[in-house]
């Protein structure tokens, strides 16, 4: 499951001139096919600190099995971010997908180009907040809050939900669990004093079991976020448009459908410049 | 049951992507050292923790210690006493001078409420904690092995929102205080949860007869009685497939028998919540039970397509593991 050796350059080339030829001469119909069957093949790589992501064999399992079929490309899930990041660094051929608050730390010391957004409940946007059956922060200093998160990214969250009082976020005690869900029931279960989870999550919880969500009241709030974004770390062309545009469809059918529910989205669209400035570093 | 089996899948689970190579496994680590320094330095309690293991050769046992291992930022030392009598274990135990004890499953457990002299304890991975009476003693904290019902009601209902009425067979005995809280636990998703007491393993199948005509799914829950044994337990499930009912359970254990959806507790977030425990009550303090915080889905998706269900695609982002 190692990446793809790269090709030759000649091949490559040569690969590339046809695909331009092709391009020029379909217009563009049908190309994806047409480039999947003459380029090499690229990896979608997924990192993302904002889920303790522990479904790693059915992401790239689900991910390869819709990718075969149109050009085989692969899907490279990663569970510890210096891995990831090692792997952008080594310039491995591929797209990056990953969270915006990542991309955004990233793009500061790699080039990095945002291509797609993810969408979920029709809109790109999500918010983090901090959840609890208590309404005084300080109630929190040195108790345990529960997060679908990494350390790093619930403690930055922690810190930009509570301004000014740096000394209390760093008190917290982390409890790292698999899911939004599991962070809000946790409270509701004692294990935790509070929950850090995006508002789709509560939502979501306030669907299936109103009488626990109910009890969570806002206690802090971090800034919107974008949701996950596919980038790239070079120019697109041959392989990699391939594979952009078949994540931009994948939403059309709902095998596609399906796999992108696995990561929590909806879709991925385009970035338009609005949100391309906010992915500035 | 193949027990030996499913406790190998998880750890197969986490290791096949090559994000989990070698070298992601030291970066990882190295990475969650650096980020533990800024976490947890302030609240780095002294001493050392002595995690005992009943068996480290169980996969969810292993879990569990390495989960603990990652999240407490002390000393922490480990001994497996899977080969040990009691009295040997009690002595490895007690040379390491421990400041505080973590248990990892029933032997475990029993060995560090005897060994602890006052020190604090947290135990988990123990079916039925609260007929051990060491682990019931007041000085023990203790994570327990099961989901509340609420929890795997309400996941339930997340995935299949079409399912009005759930049975369930439980012991009049053992499960009838249970019962009464998972039937309130229901009202408050949506699910009207219909509980046959049962006397003995003798009366599961006439309690089953009477429940599958009243019920859209059966919900197989942790029960002596009902679960006496491997064979009772692969019966129950033939007859409820028999009967042509969707079925959700509370181990991944019972994936083999085809249930469509089991909803059960996340290993390394049992071990998580432990270390989470002795940093809090690095003194003792008043005695804490805690239910799993974290979940793990296995959702058969052939059952799914079998029985009609109208499955929440939105909910797949929770599923661990396909059946197809």
């Amino acid at each position: 499951m190692n990446p793809p050796s790269p090709p030759r350059a000649a091949t490559e080339s040569r690969r590339r001139a046809l695909g331009r030829l092709a391009r020029f001469a379909v217009g563009g119909l049908g190309l994806a096919r047409l480039q999947a069957a003459g380029s090499p093949l690229v990896t979608l790589f997924f990192y993302s600190p904002e889920t303790n992501v522990n479904n790693f064999s059915v992401l790239k399992a689900e991910f390869e099995t819709y990718l075969a079929p149109m050009g085989g490309h692969r899907f490279q899930p990663f569970s510890d971010r210096e891995t990831f990041e090692k792997q952008l660094a080594s310039g491995a051929d591929g797209l990056y997908l990953l969270s915006s608050w990542h991309y955004t730390q990233l793009a500061a010391r790699h080039p990095l180009q945002p291509l797609l957004v993810g969408h979920a409940r029709g809109g790109p946007i999500q918010r983090h907040l901090l959840f609890s059956q208590e309404s005084d922060p300080s109630m929190l200093r040195g108790r345990r809050v529960a997060t679908a998160g990494t350390r790093d990214f619930a403690r930055n969250l922690l810190r930009e939900m509570l301004p000014g009082q740096v000394d209390l976020a760093d008190s917290i005690d982390l409890l790292v669990v698999p899911k939004d869900i599991d962070a809000l029931m946790a409270v509701g279960f004692g294990a935790a004093q509070a929950a850090i989870a995006t508002e789709g999550g509560l939502e979501k919880l306030a669907r299936i079991n109103p009488k626990q969500a109910k009890g969570l009241q806002p206690m802090g709030k971090a800034r919107e976020s974008l949701l996950p974004v596919v980038a790239a770390a070079r120019g697109i062309d041959g392989a990699l448009a391939d594979l952009l545009k078949l994540l931009s469809r994948m939403d059309a059918g709902p095998d596609g459908r399906s796999r992108l529910q696995l990561l929590g989205i909806d879709a991925l669209r385009e970035l338009d410049d609005a949100q391309k400035r906010r992915l500035r570093p | 049951m193949n027990r030996a089996r499913d406790m190998v899948r998880p750890m197969k689970r986490w290791l096949s992507p090559v994000g989990l190579a070698e070298v992601g496994r030291f970066l990882g680590l190295l990475s969650a050292l650096m980020l533990g320094a800024t976490d947890l330095a302030a609240e780095t309690p002294t001493g050392k923790v002595v995690v005992v293991n009943s068996d480290a050769g169980i996969e969810k046992y292993k879990l569990a210690q390495q989960a603990f291992r990652e999240s407490f930022p002390g000393e922490v030392s480990v001994v497996d006493i899977a080969h040990l009598t009691e009295r040997q274990a009690l002595r490895v135990i007690r040379a390491e001078a421990p400041t505080a004890l973590y248990g990892i499953g029933a032997k475990a457990s029993v060995a560090v409420t005897k060994a602890s002299r006052g020190k604090p304890v947290v135990v988990s991975s123990v079916i039925n904690w609260n007929r051990l009476p060491e682990v019931r003693s007041p000085g023990v904290h203790v994570v327990a092995n099961e989901l509340p019902s609420q929890t795997q009601l309400t996941l339930f209902r997340y995935f299949f929102p079409g399912v009005k009425r759930v049975g369930v067979l439980c012991s009049r005995d053992y499960n009838r205080q249970w019962l009464a809280g998972a039937v309130a636990a229901g009202k408050d998703v949506g699910i009207e949860v219909i509980g046959v007491p049962v006397r003995s393993a003798r009366s599961v199948d006439s309690g089953l007869a009477e429940l599958l005509p009243k019920v859209d799914a059966l919900w197989v829950a942790s029960d002596p009685v009902v679960l006496a044994d491997e064979a009772s337990v692969r019966r129950l499930f033939a007859a409820i497939a028999a009967a042509r009912k969707p079925s959700f359970t509370y181990a991944s254990a019972f994936a083999e028998f085809g249930p469509t959806l089991i909803v059960a507790p996340d290993v390394p977030t049992i071990g998580r919540q432990a270390a989470g425990i002795l940093k809090a009550r690095a003194n003792g303090g008043a005695k804490e039970v805690q239910s799993p915080a974290g979940s793990e889905i296995i959702l058969n998706l052939g059952a799914v397509r079998d029985y009609g269900l109208q499955l929440n695609e939105e909910a797949r982002d929770s599923v661990n593991r396909f059946i197809r």
